[in-house]
This record gives structure tokens, C-alpha cells and sequence, in this order.
């Protein structure tokens, strides 16, 4: 906390110190600014200064006006307008308030002794004003130079305000803007001002080499000796603090400086000789620099600093150095040559902040070739054009106006602008700019064609067709693709690099995080501390360092990331654009789907591998059950002939034996006949399991009263009740009456359970008891069997019902029996619609409880019974309507409501039973509701749509919309893919449409209705092209509000996913207004459609209606009648 | 004495049917396959015909459609005897023509019923 606020004070002081400086430095220059405006206003009206002294106050040139005035040349100057002459100030006070024609009264001695007054009539600065040449000179040395170097200077400050080098910065910019000075300089604050100009100018070269010292980092040897640099630094700080209070002194107290002009005017060369010597020194010190172990990107910056600070000190030096030679400033020099030098010197305050400021240095020739490449790229005809007419301009400057050069000029530009065509600017384009328009190109080649139109079915192939153009783009070092493994993102392509020794980027990591979230590539750069690579964790970063990656390319679908794309540096470490890096994103998306679609595709194959393996699995297995069945029927039917021998021969004998009294023979004989009995039940059972296993069991329905059933029954257990001294009771409760089932195999399971009850019940009851029952309107008849026998725990109640098993392993040595009874007991009972439960207590006894519907149905019922029900007025329904709906209302409602309309109609209640009974009876029209239970009603509507048989079955989609609709189609005249290409649009629009403006005046272009502005503008600008008239919309709701205002598109061209209001509800809308209704709409959608969306659009889905519709049925009938017309041969089906 | 046609060709079961229903005071005449079966019809002119379904050379099924077909044999009653109690068989059976049927293995009590009451309804 305590350093947090040291910071802070800190950072308050710098702002402070920042603040105050600028206030300073600007207000000076704008004061002096105004004066040199002036000055250079006024030369006529303003006086020249008659004559030039020494410090010594002794004429040493004079004017004509003066010697006119009987002056000479060694005066000695004592009063000037009656004041003593003390210095400069007193002149200039004259001087500056008189007018041309005035009188100066100048008092002087002459070296003989005598005093001579003389009244000098003062002549105008100049006698003509001066000429544009002359005042941009001045603009450009004295007021723009000063201003780029302060403005630059103190904006690094503010920026970087803690960086020493920044400060180091400002100091050499406030040197920098004094560079240049008008002499002879007379305005306010003269004494100040002056003084202010050259210390700053003098200690210019103080920065110049402290800034080679500390730029980027403090040097070494300056560490180990840091006085060599004061060696250095004294002298010039001495000189400018003598020159500048020499300038204070002058202005009033000259003879307190006359002593030590001449040791002054050598201190001046002197300082001169260290200006030339800093600059050398500092171009030395950064070459020197240039070899140090420095990271690329410092030696980047170096080598920028080093190029740009030659350009711009060059120039410098050959004029500081004239200056020295010839005593005399820069004004002596051509403006031609002049302007260009001094404009070159400017380019190193913004090297200087070029190299401290950005983020990742670029080698120049790359920031060079760049700038070049994007800013003229495609624009090299405007590029060209701007550069005539500023040559006509500055020309125009120069020279004054010659007529014959402006027109020759303006003849070239409008020449220009006639001749060049769009295909002669395109053809410029790829000669100047080749390089970059083919990056270009071959990005939006990649972007638009290649990805979209190839499937990939596999991640190498996708791959394998997307790294080349990449590489062809940007000819990066590297292209790695890192892809999601189990430990991480690993590189897995190019396959050359499986076998590196790359690391892993954990999935669950700061890095995968940040770009999930941001999903857009991003720039690698570890020397800038505000980067996001810093703030990862340092694992991350490490392996960002180790893979060499200066963009990272993410993909993601759906916030999760599936690969990673890493480019390395490129060839001159030139930088990536933002254009390439918006390109780079939207090949991102693509190859995001792409990859998406691969791994679905991949994932699809090896599940119906597993499917089709399991199926195998399955039809093995059900074959085999289907042997053991048939072996099993067979068997037992060979079983039961010789045993229908022995129970038919000891019956036979049985009666022989009584009649003839032979009680012991006919005792044995029936225990023979018994044990064959018995054998032949066991045989029966194994036949009826066998038969249902094989599918084979069927019911026989007939119409039998209860009573009989019961008697019958109770007939054939009997004696096996009483086996066991057991009593038999019976209760029927009412129940009598017809029923319609199959009676033999409901004796059966009563058989079963009684025969069960007796044999583990002894001395006990057991009970039938016959009840009725009503559940959801149908009448059940319930048969319970009770016994007070052992009963079982519930572990053995619940194996109960399996083939093989019976309550306990150790029952069947004790009891007997096969186990199977139960199990096909309960079988019998469910093929009639019924079932058997139990309810047992250990030790107290058993419930069993069958329960059959009174009228049993066969499972095909429903066909029956739905033709026997839509025959039409004459016999003939109108067709045959299939309703998936899991409501019975619905169901209800359309049954009664489309049979009263002579259609045949077959309900389903779920997706399974709907796609099983449109196999079977093939409708002409389905009504599909979207939420079934055991399915989505898109499934439905799916699988409906791979049937081949069922695929042109129109379906209407019943869904529980709010708003009321009567459309029967949502009007869709086609769709296409995103992202648009110009072909396929210019083929898709024509198609619907004449050429543009065909329509006359009433034409009003088309309407592009997406919220993806990228694609939008690009859609428009290709029908831009194509000469169409384009309105745009974001959602369904801007696009209404355009519609309202009456300007009716030729054509609209639709997203479906918008936000406020998406695509489906903007064409239920269009499609409610009369006016609208007609404009045909082509849907442009994303590859990744939604389920939902892709499915309206393929499935000939003839309409979406409003389940709550009063008129619904009229409306499927309408529908079922536009299908017979359109297909007369499938009216109706048989 | 009512005459009775077996049409069976598993010897034990003709055999014990046979005599059975003879110690019960009928007479009976055999047959082991379909075509037999319906030649002696027409020469034995039996009361009531008891047949297999499961014949060989002609079905049961064939031969009492062959039978009810002709005029001078389709008064007779035809109990078709099936091997098991499946419905299919039934139906086949009921659809040949046969005015009852019984599943083997032969209950004769409730065999010698149903003798009884298409024999009464015929007289």
C-alpha cells in the first residue's frame, strides 16, 4: 500500500512538473508565434535598425539613412531618443513604436572626442511585402517544427510518464523546437525569451548523448565509469548558462559583457563543434547499441531509432555545420532545398516517439513497405491522383503561378480521371501493390471459396486444404494447428511436427480462457508489458514463448475452443495488419466451422460403426434365439407324440382296468397317466416360452361369459386344490357378463396361478375373487388369487415374473415345476393389454392379481377401427390425414373434426408410433406436433424426410404458436449459404428479378435484412456493384419500419437469426400485409443453421400453423386438397 | 353302430383312438393319409369323420375341403383333430370346413361329446 501511494505521489509530481513545463514552453511559443506572424505582416510599415553595434556600444555597420544622418562607422553610441544607451532595450523600445519617416535622435562620440547628434529619418524594413516562399519558410522553421517537437514531446510524457527515456525525450524536443530562431528578434519578454532560446538550444546536444546512454537500457560501461558522460555534459552546460545570461545582460547592461565578447563568440564555435560531435556520438553509441544481446524487438527499435535519427541528423549537421564554416543560419539556402531539410529534421522527435511509444517495433523497411502496401493497396489511383495535385500546389507555392504549369497539371489529373477505368485501377492495383493485393486476394479466395465450398469430413484434410493459402498469405516462420487432446491443446498439424517436443496448453488455462472470450486472433507480443500474453499465467506464456507465435488464431464454436492457430514471425519481422488480422478472423470462423462439421462427421462414423456393430450384435443374438425357439418347438412337438401314446394307451388302460375291476392295475396305471400328464404340461410350457420368444404367440379373441370361464376354471383345479387339503373359495363380486378375450389363455394363467397357490399352500384357503373395475372409460376385469401359503420377501417377488427363475433356487427341488408359468402367465396377460402383480408377505401368504380389459383389442385395432370410420359421403374419404399428436384432446378434436370432412383419419400418440404408422399406411398429409413425448417432433419430421417413400409426404407442423396466422406457407422462394458470394448472388437475384432498374421508376432496389454487419455491407456492396439499389436493416424490426414507409423492395434477402426480431416472425409478418405479401425473399443463412432453421427450410414444409386455429381443419383441408390437385394419383390410398 | 372314418397316420394314436372309441360302441374304419381318407369316405359313407391335420400324400386340410366339395360327402361331419392349440390351426381348419375340432392329446371325454352332438344334429 505504502509503495502504491509513493507511486502515486511520484506520478503526481511528474504531472505536475509535465504540466508546468508545457504551460511555459507554449506560452512562449505562442508568443512567439504572434510575433513572427506579424513580423512577417508588417516588413513595409515596420522600421529596419539603422546600424549594427559591438558590445562594446561601437557602430559597426550603418544603413544609408544613418550615414546620411552624418553618422560613422566607430561611433560610439551614448544616447539613443534622449535615454542613455544601456543596451539592446533601449533601441528596441525605439525602434518598435516608430513608424518609416520617423527621427531617431541618436547622441554619439566620435573617437576624436567630439559629440555629434544626429536625427536618422528611419527607412521601412522592406520596401515590398514578402513572398509566399518567405512565409512558408518561416511557418515551416519557426512555428511547424517547434510544434511537432513540443506536441510530441509532451504527449510522450503524458503517456509514459514514469519512463526516464520519455522525460530524456521532452528535454531533447524542448532543445529541438529552438533550433531555429529568428535573429534580430524584438518582441515581449525580449531578455527571457532569449535567454530561454539559447540554453535550450545549446543544451540540445546534452540530450542528444544522454539519450544514446540511457536508450533502451543505461549502457554498460556508463555504469561502471559515469563520469565519462560529464566530460562531456559540463562544458556545454557551462556554455549555455554563460550565453544565456550573457543574452540577459545584453539587453540593458552591455558594458558589464563588453569584456568577454570575444571569449563568448569562441565558446559559440566551441558549442557549435560539441553540437556536431553530440550528433556523431549519438549515431556511434546506437550503432554500437545495435550489436548488444538485446531481444529483437529492442534491436528493432534501435535499428529504427538508428535509421531515422541518420535521415533526420544528416541535414542537421550540414547545416549546423555551414553555419560554422560560413557564420551565417540556413536562411542563406534555397527554400527548395531548404523546406525539405528542415521537414527531414522532423523526423526524429517522431522516430524518438515512434521507438518509446508503440507496442512492437517493426523493422523499418517492413513499416515502410507496410504503410505502403495498405495505405495505397487498392487505392493506387487515388493515391495518385492526391500526389498530382500536391505537386500542382506546392508548385503553385513555390513558383508563384505560372498559368502554363497549372493547366498542364490540371490537363493531366482530368486526363487521368477520364482514361482510368475500373479495370486499368485494378490492373494498377496488381502492378504497384502486387504483393499485397495477392495476400489479399488469396485470403479472400481462402475466406470465400475454398472453405465454403469443400466439406471436410476429417480434421487432416480440413487442414491439409487451409494451411497452404495461410502460408501463401503471410509466409510466416511457422503455421501450427493445436488441437484439443486429452492433456491439452497440443500441435497436431502440420504432421511433421508430431513428433517435436512442443508443450501442451492445458485446456483448463488463463490463455484457452482469453480467447475464448475474446474470439478474435491476437497478437503475440512479450515486450509489451500491456499485452494480454502478460496477463496469463507464466505457464501459458511459456509455451506461447517456446511455440515462437506472434498470432495466435482461436477457434471457437460455441464458447468452446477447438483449436488453436499459431503463425510465426514473418520474413523482415513484418507486423500483421489489422486487415489481414480481420481476414484472418473470418477465416477463423470458417475454418472454426469447418472443424466443427469434421469432428460431427467423425463422431457420426464411428457411432454408426458402433450402431452397426451392435445391430450385427443383434441380429446375431435374435438369430440365435430364433434357432434355440424353433429347436425348442420342434423338440417338443416330437416330445409330445410318443407322450401322447402313454397318456392315451394308460388312459385306455385305466378304463379297461375298471371295467374290469382291477383296482391295484388301475392304480399304477393312473400314476403312469398322471406322471405323462405331468410331463406333458412341462413340454407345453417350454413350448409357449419358446413360441413367445420366437414371436410366434398369438392371440385368438372370442366372446365367452365370465361365469363360463370361471366354471370351466374352477372344474379343472379342483383335485389340485385338494391335493394339499386345501379349501377353495369364490367371490365374483357382479362381474358376470360377456367378455371378449382369449379364453385359453386366460384358463391358462388361472390355472396357473390356482396350480401355483395349492402348491405352496397347505391346509389353507385359496381365493378367487373377481372384481370390475373402471379406468380411463375402459372396464378391466380383475382376477386375484390368494393363498395363505409361504409367500415370499420382496427380493424373491421381483425375479418373480423371469423366464427360468422361481422365488428361490432351492423351491424347485422342494415344489417342482419349470418356473416358466409365471413368466408366461404374465406374457399372456400383457398380449391381451393387461397385467399380473403381486402383492406377498413372508409367511402369510400371496396375492397375484390379473388384470384384463373387458373388451381386448388386437394391437392393429386402431387401423380397423379408423377406416371403418372415415368412409366418406359416397364411400370415398377425400385422403387419409396422419395426426402425431401426444394430446388426446388434439387428437380428439381432429378425429371429429376432419372425419365430419370426409378425411380418413389415423392418429398416432407418440413420434415412434407416427413414423410406424406413416410406414404403414402412407397418408397424404401428416400434422406433426413440435413437442411429443417420446421424441422432438423435428426428429419426426426428419426421419419422415429420409424415408424415401415418406419424404414427399407434405406435413404441417402444429406447433403452439401465440399469434394468430391463416398463412399456410411461410413463403420462402429460396435460401443460400453464408458467406454470399458475388456469382451466386448476381445468378440468385437475377433469377428473381429483370436488370436493375427494369421496373422503372417504381423500382426500389432491394433490402438486406441481417444483423451480421460484416456480411451485410458485403452482400450490399456486391449488389452495389451489380448496380442494384440496396437498403439495409439489422433485425426483422428495422426491417419493418423501412417496409411502413412505403418502400416496397424488388426483393429482400433475409437472415434468420437476428436479435429483436428474427427472420421466421419477419416473414409471418410480411406475409399478413396484403402489400408485402408478394416480395419474393431469399434466405441467406449461416452454415450453422439451427436445427430448426434447416428443417423448415429442407423439408418441404408446407405450412406452420396456430394449433388454437378455430378453423384448423379447414385449413388441413384446404391443404390436403391442394395436394390432390397437385397429385391426382395419390388421392387416396388402399 | 355309428360308423366313424380315423383319418391318422401316426400308427399309435390310430391305433389307440381306435380302440378306445371301439370299446365305447363305435365302429371304425381307418385311413393313414388324406387321399385314402377321402376315397373311403365315398365308399364306407361314414357318420362322422375324425381327421389329422397334419397328413401326408393330402393334408387334412385338402381332403375335407375335397370332401365338403362333394355332394355325396358333405353332410358328413368332419372333426379335424390338430396338434396343438394354435389359433392358426383352428382357423385353417374351421376355413377347410370342418364342423369342430380338438387338440390333441386326445381328451376322449370331451372327445366322445362332441361325437355325440354332431352325430345327433345329424339324425
Amino acid at each position: 500500500m505504502a509503495t502504491h501511494a509513493v507511486q502515486r505521489r511520484r506520478l503526481i509530481a511528474a504531472y505536475s512538473i509535465l504540466f508546468t513545463l508545457g504551460a511555459i514552453s507554449f506560452s512562449i511559443q505562442w508568443v512567439y508565434a504572434k510575433y513572427i506572424i506579424n513580423f512577417y505582416r508588417t516588413p513595409t510599415t515596420r522600421v529596419a535598425a539603422p546600424f549594427e553595434y559591438t558590445s562594446g556600444k561601437i557602430i559597426r555597420s550603418a544603413r544609408s539613412e544613418a550615414l546620411n544622418a552624418d553618422l560613422e562607422i566607430g561611433d560610439e553610441l551614448i544616447s539613443i531618443d534622449g535615454h542613455e544607451f544601456t543596451g539592446d532595450a533601449v533601441i528596441q523600445e525605439s525602434l518598435s513604436k516608430a513608424h518609416p519617416g520617423d527621427l531617431l535622435q541618436v547622441a554619439a562620440s566620435r573617437p576624436d572626442g567630439t559629440t555629434v547628434h544626429a536625427n536618422v529619418k528611419l527607412a521601412a524594413f522592406r520596401t515590398s511585402p514578402y513572398r509566399l516562399q518567405d512565409w512558408l519558410f518561416a511557418i515551416v522553421t519557426l512555428l511547424f517544427v517547434p510544434a511537432v517537437a513540443l506536441l510530441l514531446g509532451f504527449g510522450l510524457v503524458a503517456v509514459r510518464p514514469r519512463d526516464l527515456r520519455a522525460w530524456l525525450v521532452l528535454a531533447l524536443m524542448l532543445s529541438f523546437s529552438q533550433i531555429y530562431y529568428l535573429s534580430g528578434w524584438n518582441g515581449p519578454w525580449h531578455a527571457f525569451v532569449q535567454a530561454y532560446h539559447t540554453f535550450a538550444a545549446v543544451t540540445f546536444s546534452i540530450w542528444l548523448v544522454l539519450l544514446g546512454v540511457y536508450f533502451p537500457e543505461r549502457m554498460h560501461w556508463d555504469q561502471k565509469r559515469p563520469w565519462i558522460k560529464w566530460l562531456f555534459i559540463t562544458p556545454v552546460l557551462l556554455i549555455a548558462c554563460v550565453a544565456s545570461t550573457n543574452d540577459v545582460l545584453a539587453q540593458n547592461h552591455l558594458e558589464l559583457v563588453a569584456d568577454w565578447q570575444s571569449a563568448l563568440q569562441f565558446l559559440q564555435k566551441f558549442q557549435t563543434i560539441l553540437r556536431l560531435l553530440s550528433i556523431l556520438l549519438f549515431l556511434f553509441i546506437l550503432s554500437i547499441r545495435t550489436r548488444e544481446p538485446f531481444g529483437p524487438d529492442v534491436v528493432r527499435r534501435l535499428k529504427t531509432l538508428r535509421r531515422g535519427a541518420t535521415i533526420s541528423l544528416a541535414p542537421l549537421f550540414v547545416l549546423i555545420a555551414r553555419s560554422l564554416v560560413q557564420g551565417s543560419g540556413i536562411s542563406g539556402l534555397p527554400t527548395v532545398i531548404a523546406i525539405p531539410a528542415i521537414l527531414l529534421v522532423d523526423l526524429l522527435p517522431c522516430t524518438l516517439a515512434y521507438v518509446i511509444v508503440v507496442r512492437r517495433a517493426m523493422d523499418t523497411r517492413a513499416l515502410l513497405r507496410q504503410s505502403i502496401k495498405y495505405a495505397f493497396a487498392r487505392r493506387s489511383a487515388r493515391i495518385l491522383r492526391f500526389f498530382l495535385i500536391t505537386l500542382l500546389f506546392v508548385t503553385v507555392a513555390l513558383s508563384g503561378i505560372p498559368i502554363a504549369l497549372v493547366l498542364g497539371f490540371a490537363s493531366i489529373i482530368v486526363a487521368f480521371e477520364i482514361t482510368s477505368t475500373e479495370q486499368f485501377r485494378e490492373w494498377m492495383d496488381r502492378r504497384l501493390f502486387g504483393a499485397a493485393y495477392r495476400t489479399e486476394q488469396t485470403l479472400l479466395n481462402f475466406v470465400n471459396e475454398v472453405l465454403p465450398n469443400s466439406s471436410f469430413k476429417e480434421a487432416s484434410s480440413l487442414f491439409q486444404s487451409i494451411l497452404p493459402p495461410i502460408e501463401e498469405a503471410f509466409r510466416p516462420s511457422h503455421v501450427l494447428v493445436l488441437l484439443e487432446t486429452e492433456l491439452g491443446f497440443r500441435v497436431s498439424y502440420p504432421a511433421e511436427t508430431l513428433a517435436g517436443n512442443f508443450p501442451v496448453l492445458p485446456i483448463r488455462s488463463s490463455a484457452v480462457e482469453y480467447l475464448v472470450e475474446c474470439n478474435q486472433p491476437q497478437l503475440v507480443y512479450f515486450d509489451d508489458l500491456n499485452s494480454w500474453v502478460h496477463r496469463l499465467y507464466r505457464e501459458d506464456r511459456e509455451v506461447l514463448r517456446t511455440l515462437k507465435s506472434e498470432v495466435v488464431l482461436p477457434l471457437v464454436r460455441d464458447n468452446r475452443l477447438l483449436g488453436i492457430i499459431s503463425l510465426g514471425s514473418r520474413a523482415y519481422d513484418e507486423p500483421y495488419s489489422r486487415t489481414e488480422l480481420e481476414l484472418l478472423h473470418v477465416a477463423g470462423v470458417q475454418t472454426s466451422l469447418a472443424l466443427e462439421h469434421s469432428f460431427l462427421v467423425g463422431s457420426l462414423a464411428t457411432e454408426i460403426t458402433e450402431r452397426e456393430r451392435k445391430s450385427a450384435e443383434k441380429d446375431a443374438a435374435e438369430q440365435a434365439n430364433k434357432t434355440k425357439s424353433d429347436f425348442l418347438a420342434r423338440m417338443s412337438h416330437e416330445l409330445r407324440t410318443p407322450l401322447n401314446a402313454i397318456i392315451g394307451y394308460s388312459e385306455m388302460l385305466v378304463d379297461q382296468a375298471e371295467d374290469e375291476g382291477d383296482e391295484d392295475l388301475g392304480v399304477d396305471l393312473k400314476k403312469i397317466r398322471s406322471a405323462g400328464k405331468h410331463l406333458l404340461s412341462l413340454i407345453n410350457s417350454i413350448l409357449d416360452i419358446s413360441k413367445i420368444e420366437a414371436g410366434k404367440m398369438e392371440l385368438y379373441l372370442e366372446t365367452f361369459t365370465v361365469d363360463k370361464l370361471i366354471s370351466d376354471t374352477l372344474t379343472i383345479v379342483q383335485p389340485l386344490v385338494s391335493q394339499n387339503q386345501n379349501e377353495l373359495g369364490y367371490h365374483h363380486n357382479h362381474v358376470a357378463g360377456p367378455m371378449v378375450a382369449d379364453l385359453v389363455k386366460i384358463r391358462q394363467i388361472l390355472f396357473n396361478l390356482i396350480s401355483n397357490a395349492s402348491k405352496f399352500t397347505k391346509n389353507g384357503t385359496i381365493t378367487l375373487d373377481l372384481q370390475g373395475e373402471k379406468r380411463q372409460d375402459v372396464d378391466w376385469v380383475l382376477f386375484k388369487v390368494s393363498d395363505t401359503g409361504i409367500g415370499m420377501t420382496p427380493e424373491q417377488c421381483g425375479k418373480l415374473f423371469q423366464a427360468f427363475e422361481q422365488a428361490d433356487s432351492s423351491t424347485t427341488s422342494k415344489y417342482g415345476g419349470t418356473g416358466l408359468g409365471l413368466a408366461i402367465s404374465r406374457h399372456f396377460a400383457r398380449m391381451m393389454g393387461g397385467d399380473i402383480t403381486v402383492e406377498s408377505e413372508f409367511g402369510k401368504g400371496t396375492t397375484f392379481t390379473v388384470a384384463i380389459p373387458r373388451m381386448v383389442s388386437l394391437p392393429n385395432q386402431v387401423r380397423a377401427h379408423a377406416e371403418s370410420k372415415t368412409k366418406g359421403a359416397n364411400g370415398q374419404p377425400l385422403g387419409t390425414i396422419l395426426v402425431i399428436d401426444d394430446d388426446p384432446a388434439t387428437r380428439e378434436i381432429m378425429q371429429r373434426e376432419l372425419a365430419a370432412k370426409d378425411v380418413r383419419v389415423v392418429c398416432a400418440s407418440s413420434g415412434e408410433e407416427g413414423l410406424k404408422k406413416a410406414r404403414e399406411i402412407k397418408p397424404d398429409l401428416i400434422t406433426l406436433d413440435i413437442l411429443l413425448q417420446d421424441m422432438d417432433g423435428w426428429q419426426v419430421l426428419s426421419t419422415l424426410k429420409e424415408d424415401p417413400v415418406l419424404a414427399n409426404i407434405p406435413v404441417v407442423i402444429l406447433s403452439m404458436m401465440d399469434q394468430k396466422s391463416k398463412e399456410t406457407s411461410i413463403g420462402v422462394s429460396e435460401y443460400m449459404v453464408k458467406p454470399a458470394d458475388r456469382a451466386q448472388l448476381s445468378a440468385l437475384v437475377s433469377k428473381y428479378l429483370d436488370k436493375p432498374g427494369g421496373h422503372g421508376s417504381d423500382s426500389h432496389g432491394l433490402l438486406v435484412v441481417d444483423d451480421d454487419e460484416v456480411n451485410r455491407s458485403l452482400v450490399a456492396r456486391i449488389l452495389g456493384e451489380l448496380g442494384w439499389e440496396v437498403h439495409q436493416a439489422g433485425n426483422g424490426l428495422e426491417a419493418l419500419a423501412l417496409l411502413s414507409t412505403g418502400r416496397i423492395p424488388e426483393l429482400i434477402l433475409l437472415d434468420l437469426m437476428m436479435p429483436e426480431m428474427d427472420g421466421i416472425t419477419f416473414l409471418h409478418e410480411i406475409r399478413k400485409s396484403p402489400q408485402w405479401r408478394d416480395i419474393p425473399v431469399v434466405v441467406i443463412t449461416s452454415k450453422d443453421l439451427t436445427e430448426t432453421e434447416r428443417r423448415l427450410l429442407n423439408m418441404n414444409v408446407v405450412g406452420l400453423l396456430e394449433k388454437k386455429s378455430s378453423d384448423l381443419a379447414d385449413l388441413i383441408q384446404d391443404i390436403v386438397g391442394q395436394c390432390n390437385q397437385q397429385d391426382p394419383g395419390r388421392g387416396v390410398h388402399a | 353302430m355309428p360308423k366313424i372314418l380315423l383319418v391318422e397316420d401316426n400308427d399309435m394314436n390310430s391305433d389307440m383312438l381306435s380302440r378306445r372309441l371301439t370299446r365305447k360302441g363305435y365302429q371304425v374304419v381307418l385311413a393313414t393319409d388324406g387321399l385314402q381318407g377321402v376315397t373311403m369316405a365315398q365308399s364306407e359313407s361314414p357318420d362322422l369323420i375324425l381327421m389329422d391335420m397334419s397328413l401326408p400324400v393330402m393334408t387334412g386340410w385338402d381332403a375335407t375341403k375335397n370332401l365338403k366339395a362333394d355332394p355325396n360327402t358333405k353332410m358328413i361331419p368332419v372333426i379335424a383333430l390338430t396338434a396343438h392349440a394354435m389359433s392358426t390351426d383352428r382357423e385353417i381348419a374351421l376355413q377347410a370346413g370342418c364342423d369342430d375340432f380338438d387338440t390333441k392329446p386326445i381328451e376322449l371325454n370331451r372327445l366322445l361329446e362332441k361325437i355325440e352332438g354332431l352325430l345327433q344334429n345329424k339324425v
